[in-house]
């Protein structure tokens, strides 16, 4: 009974803020009361016939899903390598991906505009893949610690050696029997990374700012504005992380019982 | 001719020398046990055969053809690991399918063969759970019938009974054995358990420290031990020194004495003979272990169970007496 006391309200002191943004979206008037004076649909008409609110929210899932992918394509055969190969690279890897977040991310932002202002040949400042390539050395992090954690707990060697005497290749055994086995920490390692760039404010703010608004900007911009605005848009931005996130667990959950 | 044949075969990691110039040779259809205590090189030395570590010299010929440096599917090996190695996601049927699979096999023979396999392993009710469900012996026999589903050349064992318990361990055993019986393959197995060898080989490769200390069936092996080592290890010898025989049973002797266990008699008087006080008799199920002292040597005794035979109790002063034909004279 006590247990669900205490969950209950734990619940309840998560959720009341979504609530209340939530209400104050749909509210008429919302001052000295404890719930709204009246409800309306304005708020969330006007931001829907913003055109602004739409190419942020496509601004933000092209730059979420693509850094996800590139990060995927990176982190996953790197950490994989890393366990079953390079046992004594693993170590400067555990290093690495930490490496982004002891640095103050206004380093980090300045570093990736001289990096990208054609210094070094390559111009991407003002385009999405600057911010693209700036999410993924944080999202690395996101895929190394739950992937690794899987990983220790597996006999890898083992499997790839019996895999070898079984006629498979390493490839093979990696992709049939190691990566379903540390699918928990990879769709971990998805829903993180998709968080990170989806609700990220302060690279997207330096990097590319009003150049390629994205839902964090426009947040940025609203918060001068009307309050209503600024909750439906922030009631939004939870409805598209609950919904991305769901999708993406149950794909992977799916595959995970597939395999 | 041997089936398999191991020659001039060394392996150093760093400056450890695991086993150098070693040579084996295997009869087609033997099982071959490896028995040494850890650390003496007979893991290293199974992993050679199956490829999984190439050796520094020496060559390692399966059926006639040099194997030395061919990846470990070309040798046509099976090997059940230690821990078994299943792969945790797939289930019982599709661990045994995932070598098939690899062959390219069609879906209708590899289904047949699966059945056919779990059939003989007698794990057809398990063939949809996952090996976590299953319980240690259940998964050995998994492994098992994994390497064979292959139809080896060559069946490799690394230790494979070490985690089960001693009941399991027995049933295991039969069922290898009745498996190499009705198909009859060439076996190496490794293991530091001298009853398991004995039980379990056509031939016993005795290691130690990086090279064999005896090669030969289990009787020649328990009955005529090489030297001391093979004496202390396999057979639970008495293993008495010339001063110690000299002391026990007033005989001189250049070489040492090794005498099982079951050679000591107690209350008779025939062959050599002394007088030696009971230290603790302890029961090992058909067995009666008695512990001797005779003249500060401590010697070991062991006679059936009889339901009839009388106890004697410690401290007892009894006479005992080993015929000379089973003292084994060593000389290493």
């Amino acid at each position: 009974m006590l247990d669900w006391v205490v969950v209950t309200f734990v619940a309840l002191v998560q959720i009341l803020p979504v609530i209340a943004v939530a209400l104050n979206a749909v509210a008429t008037d919302w001052a000295g009361s404890i719930l709204p004076t009246g409800y309306t649909w304005r708020w969330v008409e006007q931001l829907l016939h913003d055109p602004r609110f739409t190419v942020a929210i496509w601004h933000s899932l092209v730059v979420s899903f693509g850094a996800l992918v590139i990060a995927t394509c990176v982190s996953v055969p790197a950490v994989l390598a890393a366990h079953c190969y390079l046992p004594r690279l693993d170590r400067w890897l555990a290093a690495l991906v930490i490496l982004p977040y002891a640095v103050p991310g206004i380093v980090l932002a300045v570093g990736l505009l001289r990096l990208y202002a054609g210094n070094y040949g390559v111009v991407l400042t003002g385009t999405p893949w600057i911010l693209l390539l700036g999410y993924v050395p944080l999202g690395v992090a996101f895929f190394y610690v739950p992937m690794k954690n899987n990983l220790r707990a597996l006999p890898v060697s083992e499997f790839l050696e019996a895999g070898r005497i079984l006629g498979a290749s390493d490839f093979a055994v990696l992709r049939r029997v190691v990566l379903p086995c540390v699918m928990p920490g990879f769709v971990v390692g998805i829903v993180m990374n998709f968080s990170l760039a989806v609700s990220e404010f302060v690279y997207a703010n330096l990097l590319v700012g009003g150049s390629y608004p994205t839902l964090q900007i426009l947040m940025n911009v609203l918060s001068s504005g009307s309050g209503h605005l600024l909750s439906v848009l922030i009631t939004a931005y939870f409805l598209i992380v609950a919904i991305a996130t769901s999708v993406l667990l149950t794909v992977s959950g799916r595959q995970d019982r597939a395999a | 001719m041997s089936f398999v044949t191991l020659q001039k075969l060394s392996k150093r990691f760093g400056d450890a020398n695991i086993f150098a110039d070693i040579d084996l040779a295997i009869p087609r259809g033997v099982m071959c046990v490896l028995v040494g205590p850890s650390g003496c090189g007979k893991t290293t030395l199974l992993r050679v055969v199956a490829g999984l570590t190439d050796p520094d010299s020496g060559r390692v010929l399966i059926d006639g053809q040099d194997m030395t440096r061919a990846p470990p599917q070309r040798r046509g090996i099976g090997m059940v690991f230690q821990h078994y190695a299943l792969f945790p996601n797939l289930t019982v049927a599709q661990n045994l399918a995932f070598g098939l699979q690899q062959l390219k096999l069609p879906r209708e023979e590899i289904r047949n063969r699966v059945r056919a396999m779990l059939d003989l392993v007698g794990l057809m009710e398990r063939a949809t759970v996952r090996p976590r469900v299953l319980s240690g012996g259940q998964r050995q026999r998994v492994a098992l019938a994994r390497a064979l589903i292959m139809e080896p050349k060559l069946l490799l064992f690394d230790e494979p009974m070490s985690a089960l318990d001693a009941q399991i361990r027995k049933r295991l055993r039969e069922e290898l054995m009745r498996l190499q019986r009705e198909l009859g393959f060439t076996g190496l197995f490794v293991t530091h358990d001298q009853e398991e060898a004995l039980v379990i080989g056509d031939q016993i490769a005795v290691m130690q420290e990086g090279r064999f200390l005896q090669v030969g069936t289990p009787l020649e092996v328990y009955n005529r031990p090489a030297n001391r080592a093979v004496a202390r290890f396999i057979g639970d010898f008495n293993v008495l020194e010339p001063p110690e025989i000299s002391r026990v049973f007033g005989q001189e002797s250049s070489a040492a004495w090794a005498i099982h266990p079951e050679a000591v008699r107690i209350g008779m008087d025939e062959g050599v003979t002394a007088r030696a006080r009971i230290l603790a008799v302890r029961l090992l199920g058909s067995i009666v272990r008695t512990e001797l002292q005779v003249a500060g040597v401590q010697l070991k005794c062991d006679a059936l169970n009889r339901p009839d035979a009388v106890q004697i109790a410690v401290g007892t002063e009894v006479s005992i007496s080993i015929l000379p034909q089973n003292i084994r004279h060593l000389k290493d």
